[in-house]
């Protein structure tokens, strides 16, 4: 399995280029990584574009909203 | 656009700000584990001793100001003496004896002025203690709505700053490079999105805030990283000012003293912001891989490599008004972060030690 960094890099682009996608990271809850999608919004249109997991890594959705400069 | 990030040249004229000294450095800080921060915060419940300071503070809260009527408030009722307009907020914090912290909690009793026992009225007096839980009285003045737009000479970090051309920002540090000093903020903020020429003022407070040309100018804009608009990929939004020693303070206008040496981001690290809007919020950061969109006035730019930090509380870690915002930890108030963007719900952050070799500057603390 390759490490979850290189999987989300693999993976950006295209994650990037579904709309409504605003952002892709990596996050840790409970000492367990995972690739982070941010979404503009709660929609399953978007939602079930984007895979369970990427190169064995879990995926999970995480409704941020637009990001904008303060 | 396919040009590689590039720095303006440096067009304040020489002697118009001071040289200054460059600052010994503080030796490296090592956090906590983070891994045992995260399980300590998801997992603490409020404990049956903070149940019941929680509601001591909320009964002297309760007698002190939200009961008390419109009538009771009006100073004058007749006499001299002090009443309910003395006090200026209830809340929990560690008892201070000697001026000293000593590790008890107590409610505390924030009033504008410590005045003596006889010449306070009766019904306003606060009691030595409530519900068995200590009562500490602090002077604190009057709290003021928002003290982060007003002007300071000097200007510390985490107050209002702007171009004269935009809204306003936040100052996010003192940084320096070749003797010379500089305000350390937003491309956004000090740059205008790349529209600004060297040279340009920069106001405190920034003009959405009253800031004027020329009596509120506090530096001139030296050097900015351009943002790219389009697809190709940013790492900072930032950017320099030239500033002098007068009118500028290395402190922070809510935690005081900063590190100059930055850490690097960690996940579930626990940080912390002074900033314009949202003044002093505590959060967490979530990601610090993050490649994001962001929309600006003159369109859309992807960053990489970014922190995303969320509130450790209901009220947002930051809102518009608050880019240029130093992210710094918890604990120790070193350095992670320069916060540029957001949502309702997450703040995303420049990685400091991007911003530093981006423009080739130190902290100074």
């Amino acid at each position: 399995m390759i490490p979850i960094k290189q999987a989300k890099e693999k993976a950006e682009d295209q994650l990037m280029q579904i709309d409504g996608v605003e952002g892709v990271g990596i996050s840790k809850e409970r000492k367990k990584k995972a690739i982070i999608v941010y979404v503009s919004q709660t929609d399953t249109t978007i939602s079930e574009k984007i895979p369970k997991e990427i190169e064995g890594h879990p995926v999970k959705i995480e409704v941020s909203g637009k990001f904008k400069a303060l | 656009m396919a040009k590689k990030n590039e720095r303006k040249s440096d067009a304040v004229p020489d002697g118009e700000f001071e040289d200054i000294d460059l600052p010994t450095s503080l030796p490296e800080t090592e956090e906590k584990d983070f891994d045992d921060i995260e399980e300590e915060f998801i997992a603490k419940g409020v404990e049956p001793d903070a149940k019941k300071l929680l509601a001591a503070k909320e009964t002297l809260e309760a007698r002190l100001i939200l009961n008390v009527t419109e009538k009771a408030m009006a100073a004058d009722s007749g006499t001299d003496l002090h009443g309910f307009e003395n006090i200026a907020g209830v809340g929990i914090s560690e008892k201070i004896t000697n001026g000293r912290e000593t590790g008890i909690p107590c409610v505390t009793v924030y009033v504008i002025s410590k005045v003596p026992k006889d010449e306070i009225e009766a019904q306003a007096l606060v009691p030595k203690e409530i519900q068995g839980i200590p009562v500490d009285v602090i002077e604190s003045g009057e709290f003021r709505a928002f003290p982060f737009v007003g002007r300071y000479r000097p200007a510390p970090g985490g107050v209002s700053l702007g171009h004269y051309k935009i809204t306003a920002g936040t100052i996010g540090c003192l940084v320096t490079k070749q003797k010379k000093l500089f305000i350390l903020s937003n491309n956004h903020v000090l740059a205008n999105e790349n529209i600004a020429k060297p040279g340009d003022p920069v106001l405190q407070p920034g003009p959405y805030d009253g800031g004027k040309v020329p009596k509120d100018v506090i530096a001139k804009l030296s050097e900015f990283v351009p943002i790219k608009f389009g697809g190709a990929v940013n790492t900072v939004d930032c950017a320099i000012a030239q500033t002098s020693t007068r009118l500028v303070s290395p402190h922070n206008k809510c935690f005081g003293h900063i590190g100059n040496d930055p850490v690097a981001c960690r996940l579930n690290m626990l940080v912390k912001k002074g900033g314009r809007t949202t003044q002093c919020t505590q959060g967490r950061i979530t990601d610090c891989n993050a490649t994001v969109n962001v929309g600006y006035d003159a369109g859309t730019a992807v960053f990489k490599d970014q922190i995303i930090v969320r509130s450790l509380t209901a009220t947002p870690f930051s809102k518009g008004g608050d880019s240029g915002s130093l992210i710094m930890t918890r604990t120790r108030n070193v350095p992670v972060g320069l916060l540029f963007a957001g949502s309702d719900s997450h703040t995303i952050a420049n990685k400091i030690g991007n911003v530093l070799s981006a423009l080739h500057v130190k902290i100074v603390s």
